[in-house]
């Protein structure tokens, strides 16, 4: 094996303190800590996080890695979900609940404004089994209920910036897979261009003018579709078609995680770059109808279905991009 | 055949119980009943196990224990039933049943 000063030129270098702008491979001794450091691209890696309180599937899910927001769900076995949740980073807090239970509510914005729309509500909380037009805003502190979607439905994918600039496309509506898209403004719902056909199961991430829709319950389930604010395009395909994948980010810089049903949960995560998906490192426990929030830089899955078919309560947080690292500490 | 996996039994306690520089070197598969799955013979990986206090199990013990816990949620499955609820209903409202997880050698 050639040594290092053959591949980079120079003998590994000591430093008191570790070098502000490291070269892709650079190994170095720090004297102040007396440990050997190297400098790589990480790709994109998942920790374990702490749990959130109450398990649960189908939930909503919307912020960042320091600072998400967990609302509604199926808690064991099948019960419909109003619980609110909020996550610092460490740890995850109750907060006050949603006005309406549901499972499968979609999200949009922040920890402090976020917006909770359609989902579904199936006996014994909502005999008969109702589709959700309800929305709901968050102002950091409670849930107000303000005007409805045009369509309710369920496995739909939503995504947004904040409670006043929200999109919701796709799911399942009265007459099965939904192909329907409304934007929101703050105030109203209103119908858009349709998806290019109908799609239940899919994931969603962006903005109401730059969004992705991910997978689903579809054949075949590994398109992507990039909606621009007035169209949706197909773009490139994910490496690995499923449904109820977690996702997060925007148009440009994208995660998918997880998804498919019983019996193929599956780990994988995928980050796309605005133009093509690669497949990054595995969820370290398959997780399915998990909620994703943050960015591939730094993401958030939590929540879900994990194998064979049971609610967790499981948070993974996913860390890519520049990283240094000390020799023999792992 | 020479073993690929090993197996153990450790709680996930969250943050710190798999770092991103851990998950960055080895390949993790949690499974039902805190059994997880890691590389063998692999120094990462057991490190990571004697960090967590894994208890080491064979393939058969890790088998055991998730096919316990599986069969007792099909069981659970099983007997949850609402009268005139069809089978499709029944799957929209508890999911799917539990299939059975076969593990790797």
């Amino acid at each position: 094996m050639p040594d290092y000063k053959v591949v980079h030129g120079t003998k590994v270098q000591n430093f008191a303190s570790d070098p502000p702008a490291p070269s892709e491979g650079q190994v170095w001794y720090n004297t102040t800590t007396n440990t050997s450091k190297y400098f790589f691209v990480n790709l994109g890696a998942w920790a374990t996080g702490n749990a959130m309180n109450t398990a649960r599937a189908t939930l909503g899910g919307v912020g960042t890695q320091t600072a998400a927001l967990a609302f509604g769900g199926r808690t064991p076995p099948s019960s419909d979900s109003d619980l609110t949740e909020t996550y610092n980073g460490t740890n995850w807090t109750e907060v006050n609940d949603l006005n309406t239970l549901r499972r499968l509510p979609e999200g949009a914005g922040t920890q402090t404004a976020a917006l909770a729309f359609g989902g579904r509500g199936i006996p014994p909380d909502f005999p008969p089994d109702v589709l959700h037009d309800n929305t709901e805003t968050w102002n950091g502190t409670n849930w107000t209920e303000v005007n409805d979607l045009n369509t309710g439905r369920y496995y739909m994918a939503g995504c947004g910036a904040s409670n006043t600039a929200a999109l919701a496309f796709g799911g399942h509506d009265p007459g099965g897979r939904s192909d329907k898209t409304e934007t929101w403004n703050g105030t109203n719902w209103t119908e858009v261009n349709n998806l290019n056909k109908g799609i239940d199961q899919l994931a969603g991430t962006g903005t109401n003018t730059a969004a992705l829709a991910i997978g689903g319950d579809v054949n075949p389930n590994d398109k992507t579709l990039l909606w621009n604010g007035t169209n949706w395009t197909e773009v490139n395909d994910l490496n690995t078609g499923r449904k109820n994948a977690g996702a997060a980010g925007i148009t440009t810089s994208a995660l998918a995680s997880g998804g498919g049903g019983t019996p193929s949960i599956v780990a994988n995560t995928e980050t796309w770059n605005g133009t093509n998906w690669t497949e990054v490192g595995d969820l370290n426990a398959a997780i399915s109808k998990a909620a994703g929030a943050g960015t591939t830089a730094a993401g958030l899955s939590f929540g879900g279905n994990n194998p064979p078919d049971d609610c967790t309560a499981a948070t993974e947080e996913f860390t890519s991009g520049p990283t240094t690292s000390t020799l023999g500490s792992e | 055949m020479a073993k690929t996996k090993q197996y153990c039994v450790a709680e996930n306690w969250g943050k710190g119980f798999i770092e991103h520089s851990e998950s960055s070197r080895i390949t993790f598969k949690g499974l039902p009943g805190n059994v997880w799955q890691v590389p063998a013979h692999n120094k990462a990986a057991n490190l990571w196990i004697n960090k967590v206090l894994g208890v080491p199990k064979t393939k058969d013990q890790a088998q055991a224990i998730v096919t316990a816990i599986i069969d007792a949620q099909q069981d659970t499955w099983d007997a949850d039933n609402v009268d005139g609820e069809s089978s499709a209903e029944k799957i929209e409202r508890l999911g799917s049943k539990p299939t059975d997880i076969t593990l790797e050698e």
